[in-house]
Parts: C-alpha cells; structure tokens; sequence
C-alpha cells in the first residue's frame, strides 16, 4: 500500500534541480540578501520570503517538469494498462513531493536559524505547519496545470515564468508593499504567493487574525488549482484513452 | 476500427490469441500495428469492433512494452520494477526482483539508475516491467528495435523462454529474420488490414513466396522499413 509512496519519495529526493532551487539558492539568496541588508527586521522578512521561493521551486515548478516528463516518456500511458488507479497515482505523487518539499523549506528554515541567527521559536514553527501544508498543496497542483498545458521543457520553463515570477515581483517574499501602487497591492491580495506568505508571516508573529484569512485564500486556490489539474490532465500527448474491460468479465473494449 | 478525422488508420482486424503462442505482427510503419496492439490494451478508444479478453482479471493478466521507454529516471533498475510491480499489488522481494532482473541479463545493473542505462538494457527493463506481475498475455512493441544483435539476440531467447513457460507473447517487428525464428503465427497488417495471416511455413506456401522478406514486400508494395 505504502510502496508507491514510499518510491516516489526516493525518487523526489534525488530531483537533484529542484533541490539546488529549493535549498541551496534559497540559502545562497538568504546569504547574499542577509549581508546586503543586515537589519534583524528585514532578515525575519526574507528568511519567510527564501521558505516560500523554495516550497514554489520544488512542489510548483519542480513538479510541472515531472509531470510534462513523465507524460511524454509514456508513464502514464503505461500506467493506464495497469490496474492502478491514476488518482492513486497523482496523490502518491503529489504526497511526495509535497514532503520532499516540506524538508526543502525545513531545511532553508534551520539555515536561516542556526546559520543566520535569525530568530525563530518552536511555536512560531508549529503554527507555520497548516499554512506551509496548504501553500505546498496549492503550489503542486499549480504545477501538477503547468505540467498538463506544457508539452515540453521549455513550455514549462515558460509558463512556469509566466505564472510565478508576476507573482513573485507583486508579493511581499522580499519587500514590502506598502508603498506600492494600490493595483498591486489589489493584484497581490488575489495571489496565493501573497497568502501563503502572509500565513507564514502571520504564524512567525502569532497573528492569528491575519493567518486565518490567508488559509482560507490558500484553501480556495488549492481548490481552482485541484479542478485545473483533473479539467487539464492528459494520459497521453496524443489523445484521450479508454479503460481495459473490468476484472472477472470478457467483454467488448468498445463496440462498433 | 480506428479513425483518426477523415483517415481510417485500422479496419478489419481480426485476430485470437492464445497461451504458450508467439504472435508476430508485422507491416509498413503507419500500417496500423501500434494503433492495434494500443486498442487490444485499452489504451486508445477503437471506433468500431471489439476486443474480448478471456482471462479472469485481464489488467492483471497483461504485462505491456511500448516503443517509449517510460522510466522513472531517478530510480535504479531494482526500485523501478518495485514500483510497476506496486502498480499491479504485487510486492515483490528483492530476491524476486534479483531474479526477473537476471533473466533480463540486467543483474549486474540493478542498482543503476534508469537515466544511466544504455538504450539495450533500457529495453530490457522495459520488458522486465512486464514480468512483475507474472502476466499470461505480453505485448512487445518493436522490442529489439535499434538494438546490437548481441542484444536482439537475448531478447528473442527471453521470448522464448517466456512461450515455453506458457506465456502468450505477441509482438510487433519489422525484422523479417526475426519474426521467423520466433513466431508461431505472423499477422501481416498493411493499410489497416490484415492481409496475411497463418504460421510462417503455411503464409510462404500459401503466397509461393521465397522468404517472408519476399512475401512482406509483394503484399504490401513496399520495401522493407
């Protein structure tokens, strides 16, 4: 039951490129940005900025380059012809990639702390976890879309930029937007970077009036993302597939 | 029948296909035979006719190679038939695995991962996915194609042992050589029909020709791929 999981998991840690953006640019930017701006003030903000940039390269971008790969070599074609049930599948990996994720962001989080100095107490973790959870979700089934509408990897690199680097620039991750015109700050209020990392913000300060609006926005938005990917998801690069008859019967695949 | 817009790519395909047989199925590429072994599969939707499977559980009766090598390239040769093996519910041991990865000939790369393999063992692996689960029914789509003969030649004791075993093994190819040293029976598909059908002794008496090479290129007008 576990051994799907259990494999997928293996395999996304070995997902050597989207662990180099998911841990150690994220930590090279905390660096790089910490020296340039040393105020604690701002190292708080950008250590929340680095854990969102690595939970979107790894469960959103990372996993829309699987996804579009493993389309095209034919893993989902051959799936098809087994009895496993694709969302069996889809939810395995999307579960390991979600945790894989989730240490990415653990570990940029620990280097911020322990090799940055930048405060971050156990409680503060804890209550991150619900946004973190949802923000990985929503940032993999956005990735699960990208890999559907993609049919190559550099349709992917594309839409992947398309999507995420306007929402990088119109959220908070290493600014703040409060001298920003007011159509950015309404364009970022829709945007589920902005909420996730307002969840997180939130949880670091204990403002739980401010995190809950934000879990609600990620909640939405993991719910577009979950009917985008099922409306987009193909089988097969070349068309739509049909099922085997069902055990025990011998029956017509199709009938004429 | 299949029909992709206008153009009606498989018509009058009839074929059976029984235990412990070697089925080969031939033709010009675009002849239909991949759409076929795709329909049989349930992997594309046919326009019109049927496909009957007499077997109890037919998705787990079928072990399928298509001309992609569709890998898991992170994973080692071991961990990938561990999870198409999952994919069937079947739990293997590493000793079962050791042991379809050896008669594969890919023993000794068990623990390579599959982006690292060659083009040879990646076929292989490729049909050794489709042992996981101890199928009575094999689909082989171009299984020796672009490989060195030393390779092609593993392959087609590989089938042999698998038909002796009482494993019905179907497979498509363009190697004339090949299909007769293998099949028990030849389907000869062209344009969508088959046009030939019958053991490869019965096929050239029937059509007087000289060489299944010989029969191939007057039934089909072509020459060989």
């Amino acid at each position: 039951m576990w051994a799907p999981l259990r494999i997928l998991t293996r395999a996304a840690f070995r997902d050597r490129i989207s662990l180099f953006w998911s841990v150690l640019f994220p930590v090279g930017l905390l660096a790089g940005l910490g020296i340039a701006f040393p105020d604690p003030g701002y190292r708080q903000l950008l250590l929340i900025g680095v854990m969102v940039f690595s939970a979107v390269s790894f469960a959103a971008m990372g996993t829309a380059f699987v996804v579009m790969a493993q389309r095209r070599q034919g893993v989902y074609k051959l799936l098809r012809a087994t009895p496993y049930r694709t969302a069996a599948f889809v939810a395995n990996l999307a579960a390991a990639r979600g945790l894989v994720t989730l240490a990415s962001v653990a570990l940029v989080a620990a280097a911020g702390a322990v090799g940055f100095g930048i405060p971050l107490a156990p409680a503060a973790v804890l209550r991150m976890v619900p946004g973190l959870a949802l923000g990985i979700l929503c940032c993999t089934l956005i990735g699960f879309v990208v890999g559907n509408l993609a049919g190559s990897e550099p349709q992917v690199s594309m839409i992947n930029n398309l999507i995420f680097l306007p929402m990088f620039f119109a959220s908070e991750m290493f600014y703040r937007l409060d001298g920003a015109p007011a159509w950015v700050r309404a364009v970022s209020r829709l945007l589920p970077v902005q909420h996730l990392v307002t969840a997180l913000r939130s949880a670091v300060s204990g403002d739980g009036t401010g995190m809950l609006p934000a879990l609600a926005a990620l909640l939405v938005w993991t719910g577009v993302a979950l009917g985008l990917a099922v409306a987009t998801f193909r089988w097969d690069p070349d068309g739509p597939v049909v099922t085997l008859p069902r055990p025990g019967r011998a029956r017509a695949v199709a009938g004429g | 029948m299949k029909r992709y817009g206008n153009r009606t790519v498989v018509r009058e395909v009839s074929l059976a296909i029984h235990p412990g047989e070697v089925v080969a199925i031939i033709g010009p590429n675009g002849a239909g035979k991949s759409t076929t072994l795709e329909m049989i599969l349930g992997l594309r939707r046919p326009d019109g006719g049927e496909v009957v499977y007499r077997l109890p559980d037919a998705r787990r009766s079928v072990g399928v190679q298509l001309q992609s090598t569709p890998f898991f390239p992170d994973l080692t040769a071991a961990e990938n038939l561990e999870l198409f093996a999952a994919f069937y519910g079947v739990r293997l041991t590493p000793a079962e695995v050791g042991a379809i990865l050896d008669r594969c000939g890919l023993g000794e790369v068990a623990r390579t991962p599959a982006s690292r393999l060659s083009g040879g063992q990646q076929k292989r692996l490729a049909i050794a996915v489709t042992l996981v689960h101890r199928p009575r029914v094999i689909f082989l789509d171009e299984p020796t194609a672009a490989l060195d003969p030393r390779t092609r030649q593993e392959i087609r004791h590989l089938i042999r042992s698998l038909a002796a075993d009482g494993t019905a093994v179907v497979f498509t190819s363009h190697e004339m050589e090949e299909v007769l040293r293998l099949a028990d029976r030849v389907v000869l598909i062209h344009r969508g029909r088959v046009r030939a059908a019958g053991t490869p002794a019965e096929l050239l008496a029937r059509h007087g020709a000289a060489s299944l090479e010989d029969l191939y290129l007057r039934l089909t007008g072509t020459e060989v791929d």
